[in-house]
């Protein structure tokens, strides 16, 4: 789950000034007329770290929910292709067709 | 013993057992019921049901991986359907029971314009893929067919792709033609070999893959999987093991990725936080210090028992930053004394910093937040905290206004107005806080402080709704007073004034009060015009009479003499339940205004109101609105009444036991008898049984007062049991007990601990823990622990007189 900050792509240590700016860019960028859950979303996130003791109480108070598949999905990013064996490549062929011909669950 | 032979069954009886079978997906039986059938009789009709029956037992048993039985029922199918023709699940099965020749010689009979149909297309496809694993599959086929011809340059061009031969393989690639069975698996190889090179342009070159090709699957996943921004994690956790095997490598995955991948899939179905805090500690060079830093501190809220294990990690957490862990994860398990135990310790270590280094800010906060967790459950903590945060930091209006209205809340008028007017002297200007000064202006009958305060609202906030009216009835009370002077030029200057504020003409009062003035300036015939405006305003006939009546009173008219001039109110009228609501909110305008006059506005009235509270339609919120109205107006014949109608229709409902004997007594609690204090002490306990809070604050309320007449005579009260105590020792006995009950959680068990080592204290209620408490202290005062036990009731320690009973 995001934060707030990044929601709103504004350093954790941003003022008062540089979050509403953020927070104007991101309405232009996502109209409420357009996209209302994302507007909603910015609108959430502006609430929440508007002022000085509002990020304060961020600080304090909330816990983000950890989303590992963000975090895993940065430590899996793929690196230089390994070539596998033929074995494997004709075996995961032959397993992904023999799927896709009994996806068909009743015959006709 | 006679032995029974099983009845034979008429064709008629069979027939419909097999279609019933068949319509009920029993296919089995209807098999059996179908040949059985077909034994008697050669029907087209029954062998079409039974090749149904076939085609679906073969799909069913399939689905249990059966596909031997599968093809074989299949085939008795085709058997009775010739012009059926091959299907591409059938073609699956065929392969899964590894019977490739059967799966070659069927392709090959079906003759080249089959293989140029969709399906044909398809099942060639198909049949060209398997031939890669399966040598006798080709062996199948003639030597001109295209998948015997084409095998071995796609074997030659996969070998070279595997052994990292690219030219090799791109050679052997370019003499597939493009309508060859292995064409598809062309393109995917193309692709592969660009992705070395190019990983988005080989992924786009998988778009080429024909939309009915059996390879389709496989060139999305890896179009998927094979992402440059990596795949998402959970989306390739249920892939076949040789596709995610291949997966891998495509995506060049390391040792230490795979190690991870295979933690990560442990608890991606089961998440336990020590297993997911431990793969992420483990894996943390892999996930990077800073990122896995954050989430392990995310956490901990949910994991404190890893605290220590991070701190190996990480590094030292600072003594606040425990107990703020400590706290946050109280919360989400919902012990929220535990949670306000720990952040006032957190509060307490912020403020042992030094001086310089104090942020009294952050401080402030977690007193609100303790004021914010205590805010329901225990108001008096809430006060106390948001009392400690306004020291730290004097600046925050929301904090005034939740004292103001704890304070309030708790009957603490005084305390309320001396946080209303503290809250003022920060901001003066504060909508909130100066409408929250005016009401408690008007409650204490201070109109004109009310009124001039009204007149800052509306300079602040000229569309404030309740500041206007408010300087409306203030401009309507004067105006009475002139008018029963006699100084009707004063009294058309005050209404002058009341109806600037209400151009719009919707308040009722003002047009009657105008109507009056006109009677005396203008004649009867404007007087009426404006009584009737007022009647139309007044939101309903009963409502219009009792404004009537209440205005005329109020200016020492007798209602019965200028009776003529309002629209007459039918005596079978039946007021409805908006009429009686809105007559709520008026008695209780005017119970302010002009209380004297009540009685007399009401009495002709009377007959209507009885009639009317029989209806049906009213609810308990209802009848205890209007119960509560005319207890407050002191309307005891009128209450009496309404409490009869509403225990007809809600028998036992304890507000309307409270509400008769609150009649009875004419309000004043030592007039009840022992009989009504019984029926009373059934009624508290029921609405506590129900939830009914309000009503059983109500009659707690009444027996304070009744305890409190006792009080003066007989010094002072003290629970069952202590009779034979002194009774100087009761006051001493309240505070401690007051003291036990407003005790944070962790401060109990911190001292019953000192007291009882070794108690499991942790996992007791908090009834419990209570209990044990007040034993502890009551016998510091020397009662004896027998006697001070046998005072507990069964729901908890001996409380104060009204809860004790």
């Amino acid at each position: 789950m995001q934060t707030p900050f990044e929601i709103l792509e504004v350093a954790e240590d941003a003022g008062d000034e540089a979050i509403k700016k953020a927070y104007l860019k991101k309405v232009k960028e996502y109209p409420p007329e357009h996209n209302v859950e994302a507007f909603q979303r910015i609108r959430v996130a502006f609430e929440q770290i508007q002022t000085e003791k509002q990020r304060r109480s961020h600080r304090l108070f909330h816990h983000g929910t950890p989303d590992f598949d963000r975090l895993l999905r940065q430590a899996l990013s793929p690196g230089a292709i390994q070539r596998p064996d033929a074995d494997l490549l004709t075996g995961a062929l032959v397993e992904a067709a023999l799927d896709d011909l009994l996806k068909t669950q009743t015959p006709s | 013993m006679k032995f029974k032979f099983p009845l034979r069954k008429s064709i008629d009886e069979l027939e419909a057992s097999a279609n019933k079978a068949l319509e009920q997906c029993h296919y089995k039986e209807a098999i059996s019921f179908f040949k059985d059938l077909l034994k008697q009789e050669r029907r087209t009709q029954w062998e079409h049901g039974l090749a149904e029956a076939y085609r679906q037992r073969a799909g069913q048993v399939a689905d249990k991986g059966m596909w031997q039985e599968a093809v074989i029922l299949w085939e008795n199918y085709a058997k009775l359907s010739p012009q059926s023709v091959p299907s591409d699940v059938y073609l699956g099965w065929l392969a899964q029971a590894g019977q490739f020749p059967k799966l070659a010689g069927l392709l090959a009979s079906q003759g080249p314009a089959f293989e140029q149909g969709p399906l044909g297309r398809r099942l060639a496809e198909a049949m060209a893929i398997l031939a890669l694993q399966n040598e006798k599959l080709v062996a199948a086929f003639p030597k001109e067919h295209p998948i015997a011809k084409h095998h071995p340059l796609i074997k030659q061009a996969i070998s070279a792709y595997c052994a990292g031969r690219d030219g090799e393989s791109e050679e052997a690639l370019k003499h597939i033609p493009s309508r060859s069975p292995y064409r598809n698996v062309r393109t995917l190889l193309k692709a592969l070999l660009l992705m070395g090179q190019d990983r988005a342009a080989g992924l786009t070159l998988l778009e080429r893959v024909e939309a009915d090709s059996v390879c389709l699957g496989f060139a999305r996943l890896l179009r998927q999987q094979g992402k440059p921004d990596g795949p998402g994690f959970s989306a390739g956790l249920d892939l076949p093991p040789k596709q995610q095997a291949f997966i891998h490598k495509i995506n060049g995955y390391t040792k230490a990725q795979l190690n991870l991948l295979r933690d990560a899939k442990k608890f991606a179905k089961n998440p336990d936080h020590r297993m997911v805090f431990n793969t992420l500690l483990s894996n943390r060079g892999l996930l990077g210090e800073t990122a896995c830093r954050r989430f392990c501190a995310c956490l901990l809220v949910d994991f404190p028992e890893g605290m220590d294990a991070f701190q190996k990690a990480f590094g030292k957490l600072s003594a606040f930053e425990r107990q703020r862990l400590l706290a946050l994860h109280e919360e989400t398990q919902g012990d929220y004394p535990q949670a306000a135990y720990y952040w006032r310790v957190a509060a307490e270590e912020l403020a042992k910093r030094p001086e310089q280094e104090r942020d009294r800010l952050d401080e402030a906060l977690i007193f609100r937040r303790i004021a914010k967790l205590a805010d329901h459950d225990a108001p008096n903590i809430a006060i106390a905290a948001l009392g400690d945060s306004l020291k730290l930091d004097p600046g925050d209006q929301a904090s005034y206004v939740t004292l103001v209205r704890l304070n309030e809340k708790m009957e603490a008028p005084k305390e309320a107005q001396e946080w209303l007017e503290n809250g003022l002297k920060h901001f003066p200007k504060d909508v909130e806080l100066l409408t929250l000064a005016m009401n408690a202006a008007s409650r204490r009958k201070a109109f004109k402080k009310a009124a001039g305060l009204a007149k800052t609202l509306l300079e602040i906030d000229p569309i404030n709704s309740p500041a206007r009216q408010l300087l409306i009835s203030a401009h309507i009370g004067h105006a009475r007073k002139q008018f029963r002077a006699g100084k009707f030029s004063l009294v058309q200057q005050e209404l002058e004034q009341a109806r600037s504020l209400d151009p719009h003409r919707r308040n009722a009062s003002l047009c009657m009060l105008e109507g009056f003035l006109a009677l005396l300036q203008q004649g009867q015939e404007h007087a009426t015009k404006l009584l009737a405006e007022g009647w139309r305003l007044a939101g309903g006939d009963l409502c219009a009479q009792f404004l009537f009546n209440i205005e005329a009173l109020s200016l020492d008219y007798s209602p019965s003499k200028v009776t003529s001039l309002s629209p007459a109110l039918d005596k079978n009228h039946t007021a409805n339940r908006t009429e009686l609501l809105g007559l709520v909110k008026l008695i209780d305008r005017y119970n302010a205004e002009e209380k004297k006059h009540l009685p007399d506005a009401l009495k002709p009235l009377k007959t209507i109101l009885k009639r009317s509270f029989k209806q049906l339609g009213l609810t308990e919120d209802d009848y205890f609105n209007l119960g509560q109205a005319f207890a407050r107006s002191a309307q005891f014949e009128l209450l009496n009444e309404c409490a009869t109608a509403a225990s007809r229709h809600f028998p036992s409902w304890p507000a309307a036991t409270y509400f008769h004997v609150f009649a009875r007594c004419k309000g004043v609690a030592k007039r009840a008898t022992p009989k009504e204090e019984n029926s009373l002490e059934y009624a508290v306990d029921r609405a506590h049984r129900n939830k009914d809070h309000r009503t059983a604050m109500l009659i707690e309320n009444f027996f304070r007062e009744l305890d409190g007449d006792r009080d003066l005579e007989n010094d002072y009260y003290l629970p069952p049991g202590f009779e034979d105590f002194d009774p100087r020792m009761a006051p001493a006995m309240m505070k401690r007990m007051d003291e036990v009950e407003n005790m944070p959680r962790a401060e109990l068990i911190a001292m019953i601990s000192k007291a009882l080592p070794g108690m499991p204290l942790k996992n007791m209620s908090q009834q419990e823990l209570l209990e044990m408490a007040a034993v502890m202290m009551l016998g510091e005062l020397g009662i004896g622990l027998e006697k001070v036990l046998g005072a507990l009731s069964p729901g908890g320690p001996a409380k104060k007189p009204p809860k004790s009973r």
